[in-house]
């Protein structure tokens, strides 16, 4: 069961729910989910670059060299991103009009070179490829969910149909503007905080420091806090010795 | 030394190979997008002119003329002699008598970024309404100026031009438009981008 | 003139590049401890936004444009990005010492912020000349460290707070932010 494509699909989806559980990706997360068709828009473009992305990446992993693995990543994923938005351009106007600028920003996405970077490039493309489905559908998944929050409360509307009549609701507009954003997340990751410190104290192990947000002390993923060529990190050491 | 240049030639190899994908996506989606972006425009014409048949391009209409014409119309809602008027065109009904003009305008005056509109005006000069082809203002204020409740404060109203309020007295006044709450400089860049539309109307009827 | 000191308020203030359009999250809510390092993170992106936003449109006119390769944008843009901050890096450490040992230690960080590849991006979109780019992005480098150091400036006080313990770290600091986000709306009424 380890390491298989379904055991891949359910741990991007549940267990390791890029943005829920890793906090990865917060840049999209919040801006684009002033609705739930724009969250899972985003979400379901973001998984096709992402399935793509280790797909290739993994089926590379052998001839893309070390030292220069991060460039080499980039300009596949930024590739991918522009075929995506060529796609949207020319199939679904209406939902690239709506993302605007942030289509071409899944390129910056941790998710997408945190997963070249931990799994993709060091496992069979099958996997990966299921790897980076299941982080795509959990990153969906969630999206949808807070965009589909903002919107009720904020404009009463579920996916465009009307679920709080005006009648008896006025729609709290502050959920869809961008300070709502900051609020909603915060109320997700203070939920987050107590399930985990539940689960510290029921098995007596410390719970670890939080997400993403401490991009100063992530090491595991390419959020920023990573030189982004690491040849010449190493190089650098290697002259100075 | 050799270990690095044959590093660097595999990374030219990838982006090389990446650069020629993109550009044969490009050629295939090309068709598409420009597609796309022609029935979105026939859709606005339809969505502001529902009774007509058929669309023509308005002989002798002139981009930099339209452009000169709107740089000293005195537009009642400030700062709008930069919007440009990108196409005229004409309504015709099944007999192919003229129903009104259709005008593409562009205003940067927006909150994100250019907003573009397609305006119908009828023969004598009633608004027919405006349709956004495309808009980036903030979801849930300025995003409104999309919606049918508000852009039908436009719809049917024959004046000289409109002019934003934002003490709700528009209804009762055709020439005035209720600015949509928290959203008044997207409410003023639509209402100047219209009045510009307007003038060139004028002025294609009065004969210039 | 009076055009461009608009483009820099609007940018700076009224468009806030983290409080309303979330670029630059990561930095923003990771460099935000105190008031010394947001201060030197401010200070860098400036520093880093404003040579990538110059370089990026030159390019942009003059090679992309000309060679009709518009759609490369994305791709270019990240490299040159990416190379630039490498350079900056570099270029400092051998012949700025000073404001290497001040900057250094955020240059890498930059370079996946996605504020630099947003301004990039939204100055084509928004058919920015050259001059008009430079001013846009230092306006939202500018707005950037404005906010961040604000932050950082609340959350030092934040610490000697006491808040229960789901809301503690993350949640409160979002919160904060919130908070800032609406403060930052009244601006909007100024241009």
């Amino acid at each position: 069961m380890k390491n298989s494509p379904i055991e891949r699909l359910l741990n991007g989806i549940i267990k390791e729910n890029p943005t829920l559980v890793l906090m990865l990706g917060m840049c999209p997360t919040l801006a684009v989910t002033t609705s739930a068709k724009n969250g899972a828009g985003m979400g379901l473009a973001t998984t096709a670059v992402l399935m793509f992305s280790n797909l290739i990446i993994s089926l590379l992993r052998n001839f893309i060299p070390d030292r220069v693995r991060i460039p080499g990543y980039i300009v596949i994923i930024a590739s991918l991103v522009t075929i995506v938005q060529f796609v949207l351009q020319g199939y679904v106007p209406a939902l690239n009009d709506a993302l605007g600028v942030y289509i071409p920003l899944i390129v910056v996405n941790c998710i997408i070179l945190g997963r070249a970077e931990a799994y993709a490039s060091k496992n069979s493309p099958i996997n990966s490829f299921f790897d980076g489905l299941g982080m795509g559908l959990g990153f969906t998944v969630s999206l949808t969910i807070l965009g589909t929050f903002r919107e009720l409360l904020g404009a009463g509307t579920v996916f465009d149909i009307t679920v709080l009549s005006e009648s008896f609701y006025t729609p709290i507009t502050i959920f869809i503007l961008a300070p709502g954003a900051f609020f909603v997340l915060s109320c997700l990751v203070a939920i987050q905080n107590k399930v985990k410190n539940r689960k510290a104290k029921e098995t007596g192990v410390p719970a670890p420091a939080g997400g993403c947000g401490d991009c100063s002390q992530c090491n595991n993923s390419m959020c920023g806090s990573r030189s982004f060529f690491d040849m010449t990190v190493d190089d650098k050491k290697k002259e100075e010795e | 030394m050799n270990a690095l240049i044959k590093d660097c030639i595999k990374l030219v190899a990838i982006t090389v190979i990446a650069g020629l994908a993109l550009g044969a996506v490009y050629g295939i989606t090309k068709e598409p997008i420009l597609a796309q972006e022609e029935k979105k425009q026939m859709e606005a014409y339809a969505a502001v002119f529902p009774e007509a048949s058929d669309f023509q391009e308005v002989e002798g209409f002139d981009e930099t003329k339209a452009a000169q014409m709107i740089a000293s119309y005195d537009n009642p809602v400030e700062d709008h002699a930069g919007d440009k008027v990108t196409a005229a065109v004409k309504a015709l009904d099944e007999g192919g008598e003229a129903l009104g003009y259709i005008f593409n305008v562009i205003t940067s005056k927006g909150y994100g970024g250019d907003i573009v509109l397609t305006v119908g005006i009828q023969a004598d000069g009633t608004v027919s309404g405006y349709s956004v082809l495309s808009i980036s203002e903030t979801a849930g204020l300025g995003m409104n100026a999309q919606k049918e409740e508000w852009a039908a404060q436009f719809a049917d109203k024959q004046v000289e031009a409109f002019t934003v309020v934002k003490d709700g007295s528009g209804s009762g006044d055709d020439a005035k438009i209720d600015a949509i709450s928290g959203a008044t400089i997207t409410s003023e860049a639509v209402s100047g981008a219209v009045n510009n539309c307007i003038a060139c109307f004028q002025s294609i009827e009065g004969g210039h | 003139m009076k055009e461009l000191i608009l483009l820099i308020i609007g940018s700076a203030i009224v468009n806030n590049v983290v409080l309303s359009q979330f670029l630059g999250l990561c930095p923003f809510l990771g460099v935000s401890k105190k008031v010394e390092t947001s201060l030197g993170m401010g200070a860098a992106v400036i520093f880093v936004i404003t040579i990538a936003s110059f370089v990026t449109a030159l390019i942009y006119k003059f090679i992309l444009v000309t060679l009709g390769l518009e759609y490369l944008q994305t791709i270019v843009f990240i490299l040159v990005i990416a190379a630039l901050v490498q350079f900056v890096e570099m270029f400092l450490k051998k012949s700025m010492p000073a404001l290497y040992e001040s900057l250094g230690v955020f240059l890498p960080l930059i370079t996946t912020n996605c504020a630099v590849l947003g301004v990039a991006l939204n100055s084509v979109q928004y058919g920015y000349n050259i001059l008009q780019s430079v001013v846009y992005g230092f306006g939202i480098a500018f707005g950037f460290a404005v906010a961040i150091v604000i932050l950082a400036g609340i959350r030092e006080k934040i610490e000697y707070n006491d808040i229960s313990e789901s809301w503690n770290g993350m949640p409160i600091v979002l919160v904060t932010a919130g908070l800032m986000s609406i403060a930052f709306f009244g601006f909007s009424g100024i241009i």
